[in-house]
């Protein structure tokens, strides 16, 4: 399957937001803000937090490479293929 | 708060360093890989040296490991019931989900200048040179913190 089929399927399945980029901005910060605030609250109240997950995700052979691949994956994608300037 | 090490320290001043001077390079060139290739290959090295390359990692059959049971971020158990943790687990889930559904939301739409990406913000964020260097710095301390026991 190629990657521009993939973008068709998503784009049909998922809904179009409003045209508007402080919609869009607003949303950004309740979903990011959220899942800050969630980690914070997980932090400080001894509950499962963002720690937790990863050490879960560590202990499986398939997940530890998978989560260190991602950490990759999001240096060569903002610092080889960025954007600023 | 215990003292830094002399081996802590060298890390944190060779990072600070090492995003100073990524922060400083144009992304599409050589120079680009080279700089997010050296951490990349520091801290696969570190992985396999802590037996990322075995089935099972070496502390999880130590007693008290640092990955073998269920640890807070500070070292202290997480408190409260099971049932509790499973409902911390789900928030995590639906949290993670909201963000992945508005990113491809927004992905899948276009122009952009109205439905802004994360990676599209993180570029206009990160015009500012002290800006590049903070990412830089936040990028070296995941994998530190990926890798770390």
């Amino acid at each position: 399957v190629s990657a521009v089929r993939v973008f068709a399927i998503l784009d049909l399945i998922t809904p179009t937001p409003p045209e508007s980029r402080t919609f869009s901005l607003v949303a950004w910060v309740l979903t990011v803000g959220a899942l800050i605030a969630w980690q914070l609250f997980s932090h400080f109240t001894a509950r499962p937090s963002a720690g937790t997950i990863s050490r879960t995700l560590r202990r499986g052979w398939v997940t530890r490479w998978v989560l260190l691949s991602a950490w990759v994956w999001l240096g060569w994608h903002t610092f080889v293929r960025g954007a600023w300037g | 708060m215990p003292p830094l090490s002399a081996r802590t320290a060298w890390v944190v001043l060779v990072a600070a360093i090492w995003s100073a001077a990524g922060a400083a390079v144009d992304p599409f060139t050589a120079l680009a890989y080279a700089t997010v290739a050296g951490p990349v290959i520091v801290v696969v090295g570190v992985a396999l040296r802590s037996g990322w390359h075995r089935r099972q990692l070496p502390s999880q059959s130590e007693p008290g490991g640092a990955t073998g049971g269920e640890v807070g971020d500070g070292g202290t158990a997480p408190s409260g019931t099971w049932a509790e943790h499973r409902l911390a687990g789900v928030v995590w889930v639906v949290l993670w989900f909201a963000v992945i559904f508005w990113q491809i939301m927004v992905f899948t739409s276009s122009p952009r200048e109205a439905y802004p990406t994360f990676s599209s913000l993180l570029n206009d964020a990160m015009e500012p040179y002290p800006v590049r260097v903070a990412v830089w710095g936040f990028w070296l301390y995941l994998g530190w913190y990926v890798v770390r026991r």
